[in-house]
């Protein structure tokens, strides 16, 4: 229990309406039956001791000078979309930074400075007024700005707007003993508009591939690049349960290619980006198609399930390669891409299918949630960031691994993962998506998950050579963590000691979360220990 | 065992001076301030035993400097006495890489050496202004050169690094950190920059001055060398006119290489001979914009003829004063642009900004565009109080990431024999900073002791923060010792 | 003790413990937001900012409730109540998932009632004098219907009733008489509901259920009585009720029920393209639409559903979703779009998006200053949009905005869509 005393302290702060430990609202932050494949919220998380809403960066910073000087751990949360974010051991107090909702477009100079509450529709709303857009994450655009890109920011949009932790500018930062950092031009005045610092580029410590996930500290406020755009309004539409942009076609359109094989659809990734043409490109697993098209969960299962050899064959030979033109400067410039997407499709064989000119997932989008709706619950367990050879030839792998993992992982009939071409064709993308029957609780199912999540898949990822986004940090046993770089987990872990001694910023830690759970748990820890041994 | 035997030991004696005389290439910078000695100059050719060179220091707390290609401006120069760890020799360049466009460099590799090799393949990196050909390509990207194409996709060039930290731990970056990495059945390729983890080695690295770790060798981005280009030259009289034209082109994504030069920086830059700069000068207009367009890998002609169309468009709007015109006066057809701006500045010639006086001491910063004017008027001021002729300075205002920043730079152009024009220089450079500063100017690159003093002295949480990281990684404080911050 | 499953709380925990916690139930539809100033379309989050004023938090509330980890305290009382029932987390969460999470909002209430510790006073009160007169204000129930005009064509042989609900019948009465006006103008074969009683909206979202069902079975025994087959409603809420709630009391499907229920607008818009409805008067005015939640979002036909849980929890038989997207919108539009002199303009949430003007699920009567602060918050967003008057289709939503502009001093006026449209028809608005 928090101190009452601490209480009192933190209500001088943020005043008598911000901050509660009525237990009836403390329930509703319980960090628990989150639906999420991982074992870290529904066996770590709890409900809050107290929660307390900081307006601002002054206020931010007294409420942490004051956590550390009573020694009480915090967990800042922004849209509280991830389990990382929310009470995950007794006596915390969870910031909720609803209240911090400023945002100040600089539209000249494409840049916008955000507080933590600000989510992605608003600020993508904002950019679209000024000719400008950001990435919106492909986790929706329900989620926090600042957290997104303080710790992945991928979407198919990066591959021409680049990666987030590019997109970080000015960042004022309460670190986590309540010192406020400015970082990036904040340092030299009051215009974040730019995010090299003085000398030595301290955005080094604010992330890598991955975040901290709030284990260092608090950003309250950051300034995010924002890149030129179209200037035609996007009309928002609904039809049914669906809500989508219609694309004005004479500056950005959808093209869905058809390609003979794997092989090809990735040479035509790479020809596009040699092109120096197009907005985003992407993979279309064939599941999402189905959930796109099915009205309803009933109505998926209905469909995914029949007839699995045609499926099975769907998957190798139904290979999709969705690209977005967007013709920035002008309509020329669109029928220009389109000339030379077109021509490149006839060298490789790949054609043109009926494409809608629409989008609801990736300009403005909420739809990341229906992952959910399959198996009641969802869970990414390997992102690669490599070049995108690596990350199909890891996606082959994982695939064929994932068989000996059906179930109780949900059958995907052998798809090879959700891969795209990044950074204008610098880098690529994979991840593989999970479902697993969160209804069925079978303990053994639950271990066999276990095992291929937190065991095998990490050592896989080791094998290949990927850099992980979802569960390196995270992994029990540090399969690859600290032979990596190697041993950034060791340098990580000096930040960490150096910044947070007392851990006192949103603990456990990234680098400990799994071994503190597994170790709690016996059966996983009896499996941690095989797996130790081997 | 000395020291000295120590670093024979790791690099054979012939690659180990001691003695001053043989010092000089290392030493000399374009500085105002003189330079000062280290106690050995140890080059080496390999990542291990730059290792050993760096454990060596750490163990015997001596200060570090690594070099990579013994060209220092800026006054990177070195610190008082220790080991200078000159990675010039160090000149692979290996795996091109024209499917993920990028290259693997080493830390000695020089501009004129990439550029050469990669134009083999038809392909390049993007380039600063007219960089020294024999200046490193990796410490300028490590350094933040600004790239004279502002394009937001072709920056942040580097993709993956080795390193040594410090502490002589041996580090890579992005997802070059992958454990098999460069080995059998690993599939990693090096082309992920951040990470691994939550920390950025890459980043802490970057306009560190060496005072971070050293860097071997890194994995760049290349892009395709164009092969049909339109270039043009658009005069502008007032700086508020050409910085309104740099943003409507940059907002509409079109061209490559764009920026913007005063009379005397362009002079300088075209001219023959420096005889011939003033005559130049007169033909040219206060302010130049210098676009080139380029064409594609794919119809290369309809891509130039869709962003002419906009370039037409943006002048009917923005500029309908002054012309888009093929020939720069005293200079000639625009169309020699590519070339010249696509090659580094021939290390046999005189370096273009030492040309008009013999010297220059450069001051820049970052800022936004629109403020670019403002600042350079506070800046004329102040050289016109103190005696400096304001007909003397060059100025160039680089776009960055489409215009949402510029580097904007003050080159003072001076007589390195005339100790009044020097001292002149150092009183007007000092005041400069302090007043650009006062303005917000954002110095990024805080180089040698005068800026950096006013620059850390005003910003002190970042300086806090930048201290308490160093000291993390480099405990000792061996690296660098004394700039900076640190 | 209700014994309808689909209104107990237990039948929803799936619902409940599959929130992923998106918040879809908060936010305007992303697609449709349009920054930073009108995110919200919860009132309840809007107005409370902690987590447990929404529907993501109650969820979790109610699992810790099913669990026996909290109890309906006071506090407790004010989270479940300081809430709209105005579907916007229906809306919201329906555009992903398949949970019923808005539903869990009903069934608290009704938990708390079965527990004792609601109706809470403020709606007791209200309740209570339903129970006594059988209309909200406890006033005399036989003088319902005195608003009529002597000139009014009603039938005697009618094939659709107009059920004018308790304010238009006794507080808001020119809306009553706008309403017979437009049913005139529009020559359908009408008559008054004889024998008119409170809808029951109050009852049933006061957590009332067993009050509410009373309510209902005696309606629909006086809408029988009638011999009429089609009800009119002008009121947004009474709308809902015969449409919705009543189905749902009776554990019957929408379509089962042996009425049809209209709104006003649809009547209308029909005769007006038909030429019938003739619309002679210009009214010169700037009018943004406000969507009443209930006429929009909370109109979905009910389908009652008792089966079981399959692999993944599929429905079997398979469940039909309500999500909040077949209400009536296009037709007040319409109406309004087809007046001349009008200058219609959206507002910056309309539709899907609208936002409760802060009256609903019984919030006026207990929490008035809630109700007024987002009634505010709703005509500072009809002020940015620049007009004359804030137009919607329940009297509960004019109620709320008069009083909310007069206390504000704001010069914006607050009509209903009947009111516009009967001085379309008349001249005789009194606009
Ligand atoms: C179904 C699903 C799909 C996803 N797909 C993608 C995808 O395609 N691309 C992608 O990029 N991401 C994806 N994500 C990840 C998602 O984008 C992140 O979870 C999101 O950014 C979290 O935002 P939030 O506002 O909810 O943060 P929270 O959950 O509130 O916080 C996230 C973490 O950051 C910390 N934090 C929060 N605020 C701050 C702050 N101000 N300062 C410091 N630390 C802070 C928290 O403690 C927590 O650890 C996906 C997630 C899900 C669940």
């Amino acid at each position: 229990m928090i101190p009452q005393e601490v209480y009192k302290t933190l209500e001088l702060i943020v005043g008598q309406k911000n901050i509660t430990q009525e237990k009836e609202i403390l329930q509703a932050y319980k960090n628990k039956d989150r639906a999420f494949v991982n074992p870290e919220s529904e066996l770590l998380g709890t409900t809050p001791d107290i929660v307390i809403m900081p307006k601002n960066t002054e206020e931010v910073q007294a409420i942490v000078k004051t956590a550390n000087a009573y020694k009480v751990a915090y967990t800042p949360c922004s849209t509280f979309w991830t389990p990382q974010a929310g009470a995950r051991f007794e006596g915390c107090l969870h910031m909720d930074f609803k209240r911090m909702n400023t945002l100040e477009l600089d539209a000249k100079n494409m840049n916008a400075t955000v507080g933590s509450g600000i989510n992605y529709a608003q600020l993508q709303a904002e950019a679209f007024k000024h000719g400008l857009y950001t990435v919106v994450s492909g986790g929706g655009s329900q989620v926090s700005v600042i957290p997104n890109h303080l710790s992945w920011g991928f979407s198919p949009l990066t591959y021409r707007a680049g990666l987030a932790p590019r997109r970080i500018m000015g960042v004022e930062w309460v670190l986590p003993d309540g010192e406020i950092v400015r970082m990036g031009s904040f340092a030299s005045g009051k215009d974040g508009f730019w995010g090299e610092g003085i000398g030595p580029d301290m955005r080094g410590l604010l992330r890598g591939h991955i975040g901290w996930l709030g284990s260092l500290g608090i950003v309250t406020r950051m300034c995010v690049r924002l890149l030129p755009f179209h200037n035609v309004k996007l009309k928002p539409m609904q039809m049914h349960r669906h809500t989508f942009f219609v694309f004005p076609t004479d500056r950005q359109k959808w093209y869905n290619f058809t390609c003979p094989s794997t092989d090809v659809m990735v040479d035509f990734m790479y020809e596009i980006a040699q092109a120096e043409i197009g907005a985003a490109m992407t993979r279309v697993p064939i599941a999402w198609r189905f959930i796109s098209r099915s009205g309803c969960k009933e109505n998926f299962w209905e469909t995914w399930l029949q007839d699995p050899v045609q499926k099975k064959k769907d998957v190798e030979e139904l290979l999709i390669n969705r690209v977005m033109l967007i013709g920035y400067a002008s309509q020329k410039q669109l029928e220009y891409e389109e000339k030379v997407i077109m021509a490149i499709a006839e060298k490789l064989g790949c054609t043109l299918r009926r494409t809608r000119q629409m989008d609801g997932s990736w300009m403005q989008s909420g739809d990341s949630v229906t992952m959910w709706y399959l198996t009641g619950c969802f869970m990414s367990a390997t992102g690669q960031l490599d070049s995108l050879d690596a990350s199909v030839k890891a996606g082959a792998e994982f695939a064929q691994m994932k068989l000996k993992y059906t179930p109780p992982l949900m059958e995907d009939h052998g798809d090879k993962g959700w891969f795209q071409i990044n950074d204008f064709g610098h880098s690529g993308y994979l991840e593989f998506i999970l479902h697993t029957d969160a209804y069925d609780k079978d303990p053994e199912l639950g271990l066999k998950t276990a095992e291929f999540y937190h065991f095998e898949n990490p050592k896989l990822v080791a094998r290949t050579g990927g850099l992980n986004f979802f569960n390196q940090v995270m992994t029990p046993l540090y399969h690859d963590s600290p032979q990596y770089g190697p041993n950034y987990g060791d340098f990580a872990r000096k930040v960490k000691e150096a910044f947070d001694p007392d851990e006192l910023s949103n603990p456990p830690g990234v680098l400990d979360t799994l071994d503190k759970v597994i170790d709690t748990i016996p059966p996983l820890k009896a499996l941690k220990e095989k797996y130790e041994k081997m | 065992m000395s020291l000295k035997e120590d670093l024979t030991n790791i690099a054979g004696a012939d690659c180990v001076i001691d003695d001053p005389a043989q010092m000089v290439p290392y030493i000399t910078t374009d500085s105002l301030w003189p330079p000062m000695l280290p106690h050995y100059v140890v080059s080496v050719k390999a990542l291990e035993d730059a290792q050993k060179v760096v454990l060596l220091a750490n163990e015997q707390k001596v200060p570090l400097k690594p070099s990579s290609s013994g060209v220092h401006t800026k006054e990177t120069g070195p610190m008082c006495g220790g080991i200078i760890l000159d990675l010039s020799k160090m000149k692979k360049i290996s795996n091109i890489d024209n499917r993920n466009r990028k290259v693997t460099i080493e830390a000695g590799v020089t501009w004129g050496e990439l550029t050469e090799e990669l134009k083999k393949q038809q392909v390049r990196t993007v380039m600063p202004l007219l960089p020294r050909a024999n200046s490193s390509v990796l410490v300028s990207s490590l350094e933040r050169d600004p790239w004279i194409i502002p394009m937001f996709e072709y920056g942040e060039v580097i993709l993956s690094m080795q390193m040594i930290w410090p502490t002589g731990e041996l580090f890579r970056t992005g997802s070059a950190s992958t454990i098999n990495y460069g080995k059998e059945g690993c599939f990693a390729e090096g082309c992920f920059p951040y990470g691994p983890g939550p920390i950025d080695a890459m980043r802490l690295m970057m306009g560190a001055q060496g005072t971070m770790g050293t860097a071997i060798w890194a994995n760049i981005k290349t892009e395709r060398l164009p092969d049909m280009n339109k270039s043009v030259f658009i005069p502008f009289e007032r700086s508020e006119d050409i910085i309104e034209a740099m943003y409507a082109i940059q907002r509409k994504r079109i061209g490559h290489e764009c920026f913007a030069i005063n009379d005397l920086n362009l002079a300088g830059i075209l001219a023959d001979k420096a005889s011939d700069i003033e005559g130049i000068r007169k033909q040219l207009p206060p302010w130049s914009l210098l676009l080139i367009l380029s064409g594609a890998k794919w119809f290369p002609k309809d891509k130039l003829a869709y962003e002419k169309e906009v370039l037409y468009e943006i002048r009917e709007h923005v500029f309908p004063f002054t012309e888009i015109l093929d020939v720069i006066p005293g200079y000639g057809s625009v169309n020699k642009l590519p070339e010249l701006l696509r090659n580094p500045w021939p290390a046999d010639k005189t370096y273009w900004k030492d040309r008009y006086k013999g010297a220059s001491q450069d001051m820049f910063f970052i800022t936004t565009m629109e403020k670019a004017p403002v600042f350079a008027d506070v800046v004329m001021q102040i050289a016109a109080e103190n005696g400096h002729s304001i007909n003397d300075i060059g100025v160039y205002i680089q776009p960055i990431e489409f215009g949402a920043g510029a580097h904007v730079e003050f080159n003072f152009f001076y007589d390195r024999n005339n100790a009044e024009e020097c001292e002149t220089v150092k009183t007007v450079y000092a005041e400069a900073i302090e007043e650009t500063l006062k303005m917000e100017a954002h110095f990024t690159r805080p180089y040698g002791k005068v800026m950096s003093d006013i620059v850390y002295e005003k910003t002190g949480s970042y300086t806090m923060l930048a201290k308490k990281a160093k000291k993390i990684f480099d405990p000792n404080n061996i690296m660098n010792p004394g700039i900076l911050c640190f | 003790m209700v014994d309808n499953s689909n209104l107990k709380l237990e039948e929803y925990r799936l619902d409940m413990e599959s929130c992923p916690g998106c918040r879809g139930c908060i936010w305007v539809d992303h697609i449709f937001c349009t920054g930073i100033k009108y995110p919200y379309r919860c009132p309840s989050i809007y107005h409370e900012t902690f987590d447990a004023y929404s529907c993501m938090g109650r969820n979790k509330i109610a699992i810790g409730i099913l669990n026996g980890e909290v109890e309906f305290t006071p506090k407790m009382l004010d989270i479940i109540y300081k809430c709209n029932l105005c579907g916007a987390c229906l809306a919201g969460c329906k555009r992903n998932l398949d949970l019923d999470t808005d539903m869990v909002l009903e069934a608290l209430r009704i938990r708390a009632v079965e527990e004792g510790v609601a109706p809470i006073p403020a709606h007791k009160a209200v309740n209570d004098k339903i129970a006594e007169s059988g209309n909200r204000y406890g006033a005399d129930n036989s003088k319902r219907q005195e608003w009529l005009p002597s000139d009014a064509k009603v039938s005697d042989n009618p094939d659709m009733v107009y059920f004018a609900g308790c304010n238009s019948s006794f507080k808001n009465k020119q809306l009553a008489i706008a309403t017979t006006g437009i049913l005139d103008a529009a020559g359908v074969n009408y008559a008054l509901f004889s024998g008119e009683k409170c809808c029951g909206n109050p009852l049933y979202e006061s957590g009332d259920a067993d009050a509410a069902k009373k309510q209902a079975e005696a309606n629909i025994a006086a809408m029988k009585a009638t011999g009429a087959s089609t009800i009119v409603t002008s009121c947004a809420e009474c709308f809902k009720v015969w449409k919705v709630d009543y189905p749902k009391l009776l554990d019957k499907a929408t379509k089962d029920m042996d009425y049809k229920v209209v709104h006003i607008t649809q009547v209308a818009i029909e005769k007006i393209m038909d030429g019938t409805i003739k619309l002679d008067h210009p009214v010169n005015m700037r009018v943004a639409y406000h969507d009443s939640c209930k006429l929009t979002r909370c109109s979905d036909d009910w389908t009652p559903w008792h089966g079981e849980r399959g692999k993944y929890a599929v429905t079997i038989p398979q469940k039909t979703f309500r999500r909040g997207i077949t209400g009536v919108i296009m037709e007040p539009r319409e109406v309004l779009a087809s007046i001349p002199g009008i200058e219609f303009k959206e507002m910056i949430r309309n539709g899907m998006n609208t936002m409760c003007c802060g009256a609903g699920g019984g919030a006026a009567d207990a929490f008035p200053e809630y109700t007024q602060d987002i009634a505010n918050h709703r005509l500072d967003e009809a002020e940015d949009v620049g007009i004359d008057a804030l137009v919607s289709s329940c009297p509960y939503c004019k109620d709320t905005f008069e009083k909310a502009a007069k206390d504000g001093d704001r010069s914006i006026k607050c009509y209903d869509i009947t009111q516009v449209l009967y001085e379309a028809i008349t001249g005789k608005g009194g606009l």
